[in-house]
């Protein structure tokens, strides 16, 4: 059979397909900012380094691991709610041919485990499992069948315990307690005085939204391969966090870092669920127990059903508005649904802060509660997503009753650079470290705005709060808008660390600790370092997310690569740069700080023509090692104490509403985005039109369910939960407000999570357009044409 | 009991010694090794494991091995030719129709098999000829400009 | 939730003739399931919810996966017919365009290059397409089995909730389609979640309506025909308001059930939406003739 040979086309070749080969729709972009014609690699369009691999069908994810004598681990999951394990037999599972290994809880520590980010905390087997699915026994065997007939063999004693599955029961004092440490964990996001604020409003409205539960719904599967040799274990998983993945592995086997290696394979479509998780642990005690590797794929029911979902939230909000659309104080709680296993208190979110121009006083309460349903935890654009979906339609009505269209009353309120930034008081907090005061770096919601409305023709289309934009019998058109922000990583991840390896044949070997899910992070930081050290973009190789070889990373969560990452890849390949330049400033007799490397050349500035050639310098042996120069570039750091980016957006949607069905189409969606400066316009259109419909899905058709007496997920399948397909993608106009960002590298900020969070809200402005009523998400055809008929006989006010 | 079969796939036959109750998709990945066929939902909804059964794409978790004998098979490691990229390939590579790679195997297939009956399809032909492809990343909006690029440069020079 | 990699069964059979087959069902009885296209068994098996000991495989009977037309003009279906099949039969789009029309509507490319008629008909959901439309057209099934052939009509063949009149050791040979007289208009619409689904047939003699079906998917524990909605139009001139009465009275006809999709009382207000729409298209296409 043909195998290609995995070859990356050359960057000549790509820039002269990227240029004349990108359809209209998605190509404009903003207009080019200053000193951007500096850059030769960071702008441009280039294809994904892995796209060849990934075309041919030759790329390889974790489920395609095979290892010589390789068993198949299963899982056996808990029938009940909540209950606790009296008394496990498993003799006759061990007794069947076939079975290596049967693991208990009896085989783990007592102790718990924790994610990093606080979306799962338990022991790796739960003798009290505490939602229908929860983990509580395993088995390696020879194939799958065996080891399906080996879990059907495990006798339990049960003692079924009183369960809790909603949020608002699971918060009272009385309820069941799902973790030993109680229900519910809070934070409290201030500033200013919230009475003395709502004192000063003229007008002051409430609103409260209910979501859905939406799955990660992953395409692709996942599993995790383990092999042990003595005391050291290698592991493969797909996964967005491998470096601390490896930490809380090695923590709970009571191993030394450097015997656990995990290598993280590339995820499928993650958006926020493969980070480390329970099964990824499992594996490894099942592999250590069976004295053989281990595999543990999981189906599309367990990913569904039992990894994560995101949090569910109900939203309350309360905003003080002066007469001219000043925001003057702005209430909310957010109440989330953590699940069996989430411990977080908070979302991570920004939202809080976007509305700060005029320094209203705000109080943002948040509150995980943990219930017996599946665990829950970070989904692509947490927080802001949710919270956004109760701010926008809250601003929405003042803006109504004052008389105002959308754009402007958001125009007049939200933050721009230097602003001030409270969302992240609670992280300095948890470390012990003083808050110093934070300051918005960059901003140009203004520009997300005005240019969005002015390509959608929001004038031409707007009609008024309540109105739809044209009726044709029983098909209503409407339009909305609605903004949201996102971080770019966080100092609370942690510092990335990065290597750029220079080989004496002058190509680049580019290290790093990220996860990678899909979001083109091997072509976008190979981008970053081939500018910054002034190299071909070819001549760079990435490895990536391998513990044993790359060096330390946060969790690749909150948009963190570009801005956060990109900063210290820029640095590594920076300290490459300096080494190189002094050897070639010693070779070519001038001082280094006089040289530069563009394009592969390494010249004197004042007199180009004298130059040298990047890969004969890195050639030349060296007259002390008498073997040509090791040249490792290596670089570490967070981002700096007192400012900090967030990404903006603006999202503008058209619906196609049918009265008579309560169908709603989405026909179209002009997004623009401050991301700072773009580094890959492709890779970023890509990752807007993923968040787009990833946020379309969340308000138009997905929706877990659970059986309310079993608390068992009834619909873990692509046939019952529907994600948007080909048939229900909008037309999408995407384009960048490219502000330079002072702290990112070459003012890059990041974009991933963010591009999801605007389009419910959007969306739901649209509906409330269509028919005249706002409705909770998702607006299932049910629940919009009982809407529409509530709303004909006169029912509910919006 | 194992039955002895034949599969062509990618025009090549392959003597194979497999359960009658081993599916299609189980077969290309584990006997042949060929992992371009990707599983995901494994109940014939996402299309991530499409194949080329005689030219139609169909969906190997559905299809069992055994049904599959005297029948060509062509999954995505068979559409390049003498290390040469299928031009849709190229077009998925150059206008970015594809994020994580999972379902981008079904859909280059599914696009290959519509491009083979049409060359030159409208914008909503290739929609409904994607349908059965999921794509979790989104990304349905570049995939369908490879389609259409790609749909151009064949259907020029055929 | 545990769905395996492979569908799990003990004894597999390739039958090459119909009497192989119907042998085979009657020697294994009730353990046996056939299978044809797959797109339903094969799951069935995976998840558990089906675990039959024998599965015969009737992909090599020659002769079953025809399109054709029959003695009489009809439309003969064999039992391996695919979707894909049917929907790019010529015949059936020129003689039975509300067969070419229903069958895009089913599943994605993929499916319909697995699924057939038959397999669709075998496990009747309530939503069944194929079966909505094939009642509008008085379809009649063909059987074979250790007793002989016979010939039943599709409502007759639907006997309940998610199963048929066929006995255990018959296999549907084919299905029959009467040919369409002139001046007959059909339309087929569908919600797809949830599942609901309308087909209409009527005959425009001189501007009058001589005769009306109407069948419905997804509001009874069966695919269904609504008579008393068709009773309303038969002999009648149709205008907006008769076609509006005829989806009130088809509602009233109507018995759904709630699922995780959407509850009865939608279900059955979209019966009413959907008749209404079935009927002003297919009335539309009598004129079209």
């Amino acid at each position: 059979m043909n195998r290609v040979p995995a070859r990356r086309p050359a960057l000549s070749k790509r820039r002269r397909k990227g240029k004349h080969a990108t359809p209209p729709v998605t190509a404009r972009r903003t207009k080019a900012p200053a000193g951007s014609d500096e850059l030769k690699v960071v702008g441009q369009r280039v294809p994904l380094f892995d796209a060849c691999e990934k075309v041919t069908g030759a790329f390889k994810y974790a489920s395609d691991i095979r290892l010589p004598g390789m068993l198949v681990g299963k899982i056996l999951r808990s029938p009940h709610p909540y209950a606790r394990i009296l008394a496990m037999d498993v003799t006759k599972a061990q007794a069947l041919p076939g079975v290596a290994a049967v693991l208990t809880p009896d085989d783990v520590p007592e102790g718990e485990w924790g994610e990093r980010s606080f979306n799962y905390r338990g022991r790796v087997l739960n003798d009290k499992p505490r939602f229908a699915g929860d983990e509580i026994a395993a088995v390696a065997a020879v194939n799958e069948h065996v080891a399906e007939a080996a879990l059907a063999l495990i006798e339990i004693k049960w003692e079924v315990l009183p369960h809790v599955f909603g949020v608002m029961d699971a918060i009272k004092p009385d309820a069941p307690q799902v973790a030993p440490y109680g229900n519910v964990r809070s934070t409290v996001v201030e500033a200013g005085d919230l009475q003395k604020g709502f004192k000063k409003a003229d007008l002051v409205v409430e609103h409260e939204a209910a979501m859905g539960n939406q799955s990660h719904a992953p395409l692709g599967r996942n599993a995790c391969v383990v092999s042990w040799e003595g005391d050291q274990m290698t592991l493969w998983t797909g996964t967005q966090t491998p470096f601390p993945l490896r930490d809380e592995l090695a923590r709970i086997l009571k191993l030394p870092q450097n015997r656990v290696r995990v290598i993280g394979m590339p995820t499928g479509s993650s958006n926020g669920l493969w980070w480390a998780c329970n099964f990824q642990f499992i594996a490894a005690y099942l592999a250590r127990k069976a004295g053989r590797p281990v595999k543990i794929e999981l189906t599309q029911e367990e990913a569904m059903a039992t990894v994560k979902r995101r949090e569910t939230p109900t939203v309350w909000g309360k905003l003080g508005v002066k007469r001219d659309g000043t925001f003057v104080a702005m209430h909310v709680k957010h109440y989330f649904d953590n699940g069996a296993h989430g411990f977080k208190a908070y979302p991570f979110e920004s939202v809080s802060d976007l509305w700060g121009r005029h320094r209203p006083a705000i109080r943002f309460e948040f509150y995980g509660v943990n219930t017996n349903t599946p665990n829950a935890g970070c989904m692509r654009g947490v927080g802001d997503l949710t919270i956004s979906f109760c701010t926008e339609p809250l601003i929405d009505k003042a803006a109504a009753a004052l008389g105002m269209d959308p754009l402007e009353i958001r125009l007049k309120n939200h933050i721009i650079a230097g602003d001030p930034i409270h969302s992240q008081k609670n992280i300095y907090k948890r470390f012990n470290v003083p808050f110093p005061g934070e300051r918005l770096t960059s901003g140009a919601m203004d520009q997300c705005i005005k240019r969005g409305a002015a390509a959608f023709g929001w004038k031409d289309k707007w009609r008024g709060f309540g109105k739809p934009t044209a009726v044709n019998g029983n098909k209503v058109r409407a339009v909305g808008m609605a903004c949201a922000c996102h971080i770019c990583g966080g100092r609370h991840l942690g510092s990335p660390s990065v290597i750029v390896k220079v080989n004496h044949d002058g190509s680049v070997n580019l290290l790093t600790g990220v996860g990678r899910m899909g979001q083109g992070v091997e072509t976008t930081q190979a981008q970053i370092a081939a500018e910054e050290l002034g190299v071909p973009l070819e001549s760079i190789t990435g490895t990536h997310a391998d513990s044993g070889v790359c060096p330390w990373s946060p969790s690749t969560v909150g948009s963190v690569n570009a801005h956060q990452t990109g900063m210290v890849t820029r640095a590594a390949a920076r300290d490459a740069k300096k080494q190189i330049l002094a050897l070639a400033g010693r070779e070519m007799k001038v001082p280094p700080r006089e040289l530069d490397i563009k394009d592969g050349w390494i010249y004197a500035k004042a007199r180009p023509k004298k130059r040298i050639a990047f890969a004969e310098m890195t050639r030349k042996v060296h007259p002390e090692w008498l073997t040509p120069p090791y040249i490792i570039g290596r670089a570490a750091g967070n981002l700096p104490v007192g400012r900090i980016a967030k990404m903006f957006m603006a999202h503008f949607v058209e619906i196609e509403l049918d009265v008579e069905t309560g169908v709603s189409k989405l026909l179209k969606v002009v997004a623009v985005h401050d991301s700072g400066r773009i580094i890959n316009p492709a890779v970023c259109e890509n990752q807007v039109a993923g968040g787009v419909m990833i946020g379309g899905g969340f308000v138009l058709s997905e929706n877990l369910v659970w059986d309310p007496k079993t608390g068992r997920v009834l619909n873990p399948n692509f046939a019952d939960y529907k994600i948007l397909n080909a048939l229900d993608a909008p037309l999408l106009d995407i384009s960048f407000a490219e502000v330079i960002d002072p702290v990112g590298p070459f003012g890059v900020k990041g974009i991933g999570e963010g591009a999801t969070c605007p389009t419910p809200s959007a969306i739901g402005q649209a509906i409330y357009n269509a028919i005249g009523v706002r409705l909770n998400a998702p607006f299932t055809p049910e629940r919009v044409l009982e809407a529409i008929k509530e709303q004909r006989t006169g029912g509910r006010a919006a | 009991m194992k039955q002895t079969i034949n599969l062509s796939v990618n025009g090549k036959d392959w003597p194979l010694e497999v359960e009658p109750h081993m599916a299609l998709s189980e077969c290309l990945r584990e006997d042949l090794a060929l992992t371009g066929v990707r599983i995901s939902c494994n109940q014939g909804h996402c299309g991530a494991c499409t194949v080329l059964l005689d030219g139609e794409p169909v969906n190997s978790c559905l299809t069992l091995a055994v049904d599959a004998v005297g029948k060509q098979i062509t999954t995505i490691e068979g559409l390049a030719r003498d290390g040469k990229l299928d031009p849709l390939q190229q077009a998925f590579i150059d206008h970015h129709g594809l994020q994580c790679g999972y379902c981008t195997p079904g859909m280059i297939l599914s696009a290959k098999a519509l491009l083979e009956e049409n060359p030159h399809p409208t914008e909503p032909e290739i929609r409904e000829s994607l349908a059965g492809n999921l794509c979790r990343c989104g990304s349905y909006q570049k995939i369908i400009q490879s389609i259409q690029a790609a749909g151009g440069e064949t259907g020029g020079g055929a | 939730m545990s769905y395996t990699v492979n569908p799990v069964f003990e004894h597999y059979y390739q039958p090459k003739s119909v009497e192989e087959t119907v042998a085979l069902l009657a020697q294994c009885g009730k353990e046996a399931r056939v299978l044809a296209g797959g797109t339903v068994l094969i799951n069935q098996m995976r998840s558990g919810a089906v675990a039959p000991r024998h599965v015969i495989n009737i992909s090599r009977v020659a002769g079953l996966d025809e399109v054709r037309v029959a003695e009489e003009g009809e439309l003969a279906i064999g039992a391996l017919a695919t979707l894909a099949k049917v929907a790019r039969s010529s015949a059936v789009r020129k003689g039975w365009p509300l067969l070419h029309e229903t069958m895009l509507e089913i599943g994605v490319v993929q499916q319909r290059n697995l699924a057939t008629v038959v397999g669709n008909l075998c496990r009747p959901v309530p939503s069944a397409d194929t079966a909505v439309a094939l009642l509008v057209l008085e379809a009649s099934v063909l059987m074979s089995g250790a007793k002989g052939r016979r010939r039943v009509t599709m409502s007759d063949f639907l006997a309940g909730p998610r199963r048929t009149m066929m006995a255990d050791s018959e296999m549907v040979t084919e299905v029959r389609v009467p040919p369409a007289p002139a001046g007959a208009g059909t339309a087929f619409v569908k919600l797809h979640a949830p599942k609901v689904n309308a087909a209409a047939f009527l005959l425009n003699s001189g501007g009058g309506c001589s005769e009306a079906r109407i069948a419905l998917g997804g509001v009874a524990q069966t695919p269904i025909r609504v008579p008393k909605a068709e009773a309303l139009l038969r002999g009648a001139k149709l205008d907006a308001q008769l076609i509006d009465e005829a989806g009130i009275a088809a509602q009233g006809e109507t018995s759904p059930a709630s699922d995780l999709r959407a509850g009865a009382e939608y279900r059955r207000e979209m019966s009413r939406v959907l008749v209404a729409r079935a009927l002003e298209a297919a009335w539309n296409r009598t004129k079209r003739q």
